[in-house]
Order: C-alpha cells, then structure tokens, then sequence
C-alpha cells in the first residue's frame, strides 16, 4: 500500500515538474501565408441607406493584417456619382482623398495589426423628382505602398563535388541542383512563390535563383510597382532582374497585368562544399485595393407606380 | 399582323388573285382568242388587248390604275367613296362571282347609309353575326339550288371579306392607322401611300393569260418585291382607338396626308436609278433624301422660289441624315406625370340620340404626383366629313376650357355640347386636351478620364460599376409623354469619356406618348451650363432653346449637335476617373385627343 502512495506522489511529483516548467514566449511567425490590409464593418461604418437632402458620413475602418506595415495610404470613394453625392474636405479629407500616414502591420508589438478609421463626410443632393431608389455602385479605393520579405536559409551547394547537400544525404542530383521550392507567401499579398537554385557547376563559383513574384492577395487587390531594394546571399548582394512579359528591368517594374513576374539573381558563393545560407530579399510595392460598395439613395416617391384610372 | 404590312399586301394579293380564281371556278369560260393568219402586229395586239380588257379582273386593274393616278385631285369625300364603293361591288359581283353579294349588300347598307356602328368593342358583336348572316342566308340559297351548302357558306366569307378589306385600304386605313400609331417610316410608308388597291386586286383575279397581263403582274410582283427589298418597320399602335373610323374619317385622313408634300415614289425613284450601276444604292438613297428634305421645306412653307430654298433643303437633308438618339425609361422614376382618358362606357354614353344639342360626356384622369404646376386646355368638336362643328366645353361644371392645377391625383369631367343644333347623321366627337408646361427631365452618366492610358487601365472598373447596366450609354427619362434624348463623348453613346480628346454633342426630342407634343416651350441642358461646359463650334446654342416646333409626322426628331468643351475640373482631377451624370430638362405642352362616334337620330314626329 504504502509502495502505492509513493508511486502515486512520485508520479504527481513527475507531472508537475513537466508542467511548472518555465513558460516558453509563444512565437508565431507573421511572414507566412497570405495577409492584407482589409476594409472591416464597424459601428460607423459609412452608410449603404441614405435618404435624399441629407448629410452622408461615415468610416471605412482599415485593418492592416498583413506582417508589414502600410505607408502612404490613400482612400477615396471613386466613382461614387458627383451629381447626388458631395463629399466634403476636411482635416482628413482633401479633394475627396483621405490621406494616412502609415497603419502598422502584424508583429511582435502588435500582434492583430493596427486598426485606423478614414471618415469621408458629405452631402445626399436633391434627386430627380419622383424617384424611388436609386443605387450608386463604387469603390473604396485604397492605394498604399508597402512590402515584403522573403528569407529562407537555403542549402547553397556548387556542384562541382558531390558532397551529399548541406545534410550530406543528398546524392541524387550530382550537379548540386536542389528541388525547387515552392512558397505559400511572406504575409502580404505580394509573394515569392517560387525558388529554383541553379549553380553554375564551374570554377566561377556563381549560383543562379530564379524566383516567382506572384499577387496572392484577395481579388479586389492589384500590384502596381514593384521596387527591389535589398536582395543578398548571406551579406553577398545579389545581382537581380526582373522579367515577365515585355518587362525587364535590373530594380523597379511595373507589375504586368497577369500580376505574375519572375526574377532572376546571381551571386557569388562562399565556399565550394555546400553551406547552409541565408537568403534575403526585401521588394517594396504599391498596392492598390478597389472594393466594389453601393449606396442606395431614397427619393421622393411615394408609391409604386401603375396607372389606375 | 395588322392590314397593311408588306408581308400581308404580298400575301394577301396573291392569296386574292387564288382564291378569287378558285371561286370563279370552272363555271368561267373564255372567250376563245381569234386567230389572225397573215394579219399585221399592231392588228394583233391590238386585238390582244381589247381581248385582255374584256376580262372582269383586267377592267378592275385599268379602273383602279386610273383612279390612282387622278386620286390625289378628288377631294370629294362623297365622289371617292361612291368610287371605292362602286369598286367593292364590282368585284364582288363580276370578279368574286357574287359569292359574297349578301354580305356587301348587307355592309353597305349598313356602313354607308345607316352609319353602322363604330365602337371597337361593340363591332366585335355586330361583326361575327353579320357575316354569318350572310353566309347562312347564301348557304341556304346554295343548297335550295342543290349546290352544296358548305360550299355557300365558305364561298360567301371569302366573297365579301376580300372587297370590304379592299374598300377599307383604298379610302385611306392605312393613313388613318398611321395617324393614330401606327408606326411606318419612310420609304415603307411612302410605297404603301403609292399602292393601287384596287388595280392590284383586278391584276390578281385576271383570268386571261397573254404578254400584255403577264407584262403587267410581272409589274405588280415588281412591285411588291420593291415594298419587301425596302422592308417594313415593326408595326407598334401607339393608340388603343375606342372606335373604329367611318368612311369619311378614313377619307379625311387621306386628304390629310395628301396635303402633305411627298417624297419621290420609291418605285419610281428605284428606276431613276437604275443606270447608275454600281452606285445604284447609293443614288436611290440620295433621290430619296432629297425629295424627302424638299417635300419636309414645302410642308414647312418654303416653296423652291424662296431665296431659303436651297438652305432649307440642305438643313432637312442634314437632319433627316442624323438618327435621332433614342432614350430609355428612368426605372428608378416610379412617380411621373400620367394622364388618360377614360375608356367611354356605351352602355351609358348618350348615343345614339334624337336631342340635337346633347351633352357629351368624357373623363380625363390626371395623375400628378410630383405635383407640377400644369396648365389644362380642352377644346371639342363634332366633325362629318369635311364639316366641323365646333364644342362649347364645361370642365368640372364650370363653363371654361383652361384651368392650372397642381393637384396629386385629378378626375377632370368634360361636358361637350354642340354649339349649334347638329343634323341628323353620324359625327365623331374629338375631344383635345392640352397639358401646358409640362417639365420632364433626363438624365445621363459619364465618366471622365484624363487620357487612353488611364482609360485603358480603368475601363472595365468603369463599366463593371457605373455603367453595370446595357444601355448605359443612353439618357434615361421618365415614361411620360415626351423627352429629351441627349449624348456627348468623344463618342456620343460612349459612356467613358477621354478627357484631352475632342466631344461632341447630339440631342433630340421624342414623343413617347399616344398623343402629340403641341409645343416645345424650352429645353436646357442645366447640368453641363451649370458644370461649365459651353459649345465651340457646330449650334453654338446647342445647350438650350426656346420655342421649338416639333414635326407633325414624326415621332423623334433631331434638336442641335455641337462640340464641347470641358470644364477644368473634368480635364483636370487628382482621382482615376469621376463619374457624374447630368441632367437635362425639357418643358412642354402635350395634346391628348379622345374620338368617339356618335349619331344623331331623326326625331318622329
């Protein structure tokens, strides 16, 4: 009995410790999948309803869900009918523009992402006599400039030797060739979706990657420029190009219509045998998001119209 | 598809000339040709022809050629009738082989000297039993004479049906038709004003075959393939007619017509051209456009030895060139100005009556709901043939004819009562009612560009969110009675304007109701004068005018064309594109006109 007791405080004793260990800080990884800024519903959210002769305000609620943050963001309400809607300046508001300066994005400090309200105010004009309904299609057009990072660690591997990859199993491909990879993306919508490591196999010592740019965003969302501002092998920059389409260009594009680019770059590498190695590329981008709203304007009308005489 | 459609003519022609063939049956027998051995040709075609005219169908064919020719002189509505009328009977008896004798008998009597009965829903009772009268007493008389009775029955549908048609066409339905909606345009309603009737119905039932009557079918077929070639416009009635015309009506509204100036007969016009060759069309449409534009200056007033003349010609051809915009109904619009006259109940209307100086009834609905400041005019009349007596008018049991309401909803009662005592016979009582300044606006949306490039990159944002609809490139209005059609782009009916690229601007005015548009008080395009936009060539005051007259026989027509020139703040703009409509708004006066027939007794003493 008593050999029973222990066991059972032993085995307390045992579960304890396991569990009253020092808590671990809960890390998750921003820089994965696809993240965007996002317009949300709230409270004040700028009306779908409004009557005619009567003022018209309301917000767009911004939420930067994406690992980065927005700079320069510009919202208007485009398309929206000028005849019916007015929408004045104000402190925020100028020439129907809302300007922001920057939302933070997910991180360490902030892990939802920051939220910012953009209040557009104006005026509901007199519609045409007898009118019921009418309805305003527009969007909320969001333009903002931000971007992505793309840092894997890689197995740089010349070739020239077979040396079994970085892990020393790899014997398969004796130019040193590594699979190509594929990425579901960095947290943005712009992302790098696509690796391929080509090494040149001679005594250059030069590696070759050739990278997929792809828009995985939502589909109201298109990537405008695209400026590459930092790509390096370990502290080694590479040297890159973009190409796609009839596009070509060493830093800055403009991404094609098929919101789909590659690029290529070269590099030096360190060491003949295969080395494990970061790989780091930082792209800027502007980003455009046109949300599709309608605004339903009430009229005069009384009835429904027939002719009953 | 209602009578005077190509398709129908074409049909119905042929259709006559088989059946009148089979009714005359093998009970005909020709004269047999002489034969002339040696003789001259002019002896025999000479003799040909007199053979050819001995037959019923060919005297038809000369007859009714030669009244058409001398038509447009008779103005004496008793003269063309008793013709028509003398040609009904003739081919029913001498062609149709008096298969449907009894029903013409009947008709005539009836129609011609009893007045008969000419509301459209009471027809529907009178005319049923009326043939069937006729085709029972002729079945009867059939079989009395042991002949079959079916035989009777079918024989005197066909028989009477097929001239009383005729007689109908010939005083002038299809011109009564066209003046109460029906809607032929142009070269169409042109041909169909030039058809001989009655000579195509002789043509049909000819009996004889020689070079002369092939010659002249060969003509005929010619003819209608002429109509079929030009086509034939999709027939619409504009106007739920209570009552059917009587014979000087139709005649009336011939003469009306034949008042007019006239385009070249397209026949004619397509003969004209024929050495032209290669350019064949192309002159057949330039013959047409220009006696059209000059038969539209003489209506106007403005005769060849006019030093405007030829300014007027050229000012027609260019309008009659331009196709005027079409518009369409503004669904958003559910309230709008209405009005209509009350159907006529008979079973209460006071007609037939003996009291010579009777109270004629009618009510006008008005429905106003954006509570419009109108002007109410009513005028009426009693008309017989050329005679016209005029109406006093009590409205709401006041003696007045004009009055202003702004009332949502109005039941106007109008009383109509002859100023002098009327005859005894049938008239049509026309009651007019004018509604004075009427304003129905239009709208149209834009959207603005700064150059191709930002066309290009926003076109299908454009048109997937403002312009979601088909017509978008077209005005929209209300369904009232009248509207101003207008457009202006780099393209008219683009929606998506370039802003650095040149637009023009068209306008029109079209009448959408069943009545007529009286008179255009103004029209202005308030929007674009307010926005900054001004004319730099074309009519420079493209965006608005004044007193404008609206053409009688026309349902739309061209109002002003100009170039534009864009505000700054439309040429200029920080956002990817604007969108903006304008609106526009059009006042005017609108006739609406009520005919009912009424008739008179004769007191017995």
């Amino acid at each position: 009995m008593k050999a029973v007791i222990v066991l059972i405080l032993v085995l307390f004793f045992m579960v304890g410790c396991i569990g009253s260990g020092p808590a671990s800080p809960k890390f998750e990884d921003y820089k994965t999948g696809v993240k965007e800024l996002k317009v949300v519903d709230s409270e004040s959210s700028f009306p779908k309803l409004r009557h005619q002769n009567s003022r018209i305000k309301g917000t767009f609620r911004l939420h930067n869900q994406a690992a980065y943050d927005a700079a320069e963001i510009k919202v208007s309400l485009l398309g929206l009918d000028r005849e019916y809607v007015k929408i004045e300046d104000t402190a925020s508001v100028k020439k129907g523009i809302a300007e922001v300066g920057l939302v933070e994005g997910r991180g360490l400090t902030n892990d939802k992402g920051e939220i910012v309200d953009v209040e557009f105010e104006g005026f509901v004009s007199s519609l045409p006599p007898g009118t019921g309904s009418l309805f305003l299609n527009y969007f909320v057009n969001i333009k903002y400039s931000s971007k992505v990072e793309f840092s894997p660690t890689i197995c740089v591997d010349s070739g020239l030797y077979n040396f079994g990859g970085c892990d020393g199993t790899n014997f398969e491909n004796s130019k040193g060739n590594v699979r190509p990879q594929t990425y579901s993306g960095q947290g943005a919508p712009l992302a790098i979706t696509y690796l391929e490591i080509i090494p040149y196999g001679s005594s250059d010592s030069e590696i070759e990657f050739r990278m997929t740019l792809r828009h995985i965003g939502g589909r109201y969302g298109k990537v405008g420029q695209i400026i590459l501002n930092r790509a390096s092998l370990t502290s080694n920059p590479l040297s890159c190009v973009f190409k796609g389409g009839d596009v070509e260009d060493s830093r800055s594009v403009l991404m094609p219509d098929a919101q789909e680019i590659d690029l290529i770059c070269n590099g030096q590498i360190e060491s003949q045998a295969p080395y494990k190695s970061p790989l780091y590329l930082e792209i800027f981008y502007e980003y455009e998001l046109k949300m599709p709203r309608a605004l339903e304007l009430k009229g005069s009308a009384s009835t429904s119209g027939g002719f009953s005489s | 598809m209602p009578p005077g459609s190509p398709g129908i003519a074409r049909r119905t022609v042929q259709a006559i000339g088989k059946a009148a063939r089979k009714n005359i049956g093998s009970g005909y027998s020709p004269t047999a040709l002489p034969t002339f051995t040696g003789s001259s040709v002019a002896v025999k075609a000479t003799s040909r022809f007199v053979d050819s005219i001995s037959d019923p169908g060919m005297i038809l064919f000369i007859a009714g050629l030669l009244t058409f020719w001398v038509n447009d002189s008779i103005t004496y509505p008793a003269l063309a009738i008793g013709m028509a009328a003398f040609f009904m009977v003739y081919s029913g008896f001498f062609i149709l082989k008096g298969q449907g004798m009894i029903t013409i008998i009947l008709f005539l009597i009836w129609y011609l000297f009893l007045g008969g009965v000419r509301d459209i829903n009471a027809i529907r009772f009178f005319i049923v039993p009326f043939f069937l009268l006729g085709m029972i007493i002729h079945a009867f008389a059939n079989k009395l004479s042991h002949n079959s009775f079916r035989e009777g029955l079918v024989g005197e549908l066909k028989g009477a049906f097929i001239p009383i048609l005729f007689f109908f066409l010939d005083i002038g339905l299809i011109d009564f038709l066209t003046n109460y909606g029906l809607r032929i345009d142009g070269i169409a309603k042109n041909l169909l004003n030039f058809t001989p009737w009655w000579a195509f119905f002789g043509l049909a039932t000819t009996r004889k075959d020689n070079a002369l009557i092939t010659t002249c079918k060969f003509f005929m077929i010619a003819y209608i393939f002429a109509m079929l070639f030009v086509g034939f416009p999709t027939v619409v009635y504009g106007q739920d007619s209570q009552t059917v015309p009587g014979a000087e009506e139709l005649f009336q509204a011939s003469l009306e017509r034949r008042s007019e100036a006239k385009a070249e007969n397209p026949l004619i016009s397509q003969l004209r051209c024929l050495p032209a060759g290669a350019d064949y069309s192309e002159c057949l449409k330039e013959r047409q456009l220009q006696s059209q534009a000059e038969a539209n200056c003489k209506n106007n007033g403005v005769s060849p030895n006019d030093l405007g003349w030829q300014d007027c010609v050229d000012n027609e051809k260019e309008v009659l060139q331009k196709t005027p915009l079409r518009s369409t109904d503004d669904a958003s619009r559910v309230d709008y100005l209405k009005a209509e006259f009350v159907r006529v109940d008979f079973n209460t209307f006071p007609s037939p009556t003996y009291e010579k100086q009777e109270n004629f009834p009618a009510t006008l609905i008005i429905e106003n709901p954006n509570r419009q400041n109108l002007g109410v005019e009513v005028n009426c009349g009693f008309q017989k043939g050329s005679k016209t007596v005029t109406g006093e008018v009590v409205l709401n049991g006041k003696q007045v004819t004009s009055y202003s309401t702004n009332r949502g909803k109005e039941s106007l009662k109008i009383f109509c009562k002859p100023s002098e005592p009327l005859s005894e016979g049938r008239y049509a009582l026309k009651i007019e009612t004018t509604l004075m300044n009427i304003v129905t606006d239009s709208s149209l949306k834009r959207a603005f560009v700064k150059n191709d490039i930002y066309r290009e990159k926003f076109e299908d944002a454009i048109k997937s969110s403002a312009f979601s609809v088909f017509d978008a490139g077209s005005s929209k209005s209300p369904a009232e009675f009248a509207r101003l059609n207008f457009a202006f782009g780099n393209f008219e009916r683009d929606p998506i304007i370039v802003a650095d690229q040149p637009v023009s601007f068209d306008a029109s005015i079209e009448n959408i109701g069943r009545g007529k548009v009286s008179r255009i008080r103004t029209y202005l395009f308030s929007s674009l004068i307010e926005e900054g936009f001004f004319a730099t060539s074309g009519d420079l005051n493209c965006l608005q005018g004044g007193d404008t007259i609206f053409p009688k026989s026309s349902r739309s027509f061209h109002l002003a064309s100009c170039f534009l020139e864009l505000p700054s703040h439309l040429r200029e703009f920080n956002d990817d594109y604007l969108v903006e409509t304008f609106v526009a708004e059009l006042v005017y006066d609108y006739t609406l006109e009520q005919d009912t027939g009424i008739q008179i007794l004769e007191a017995v003493s």
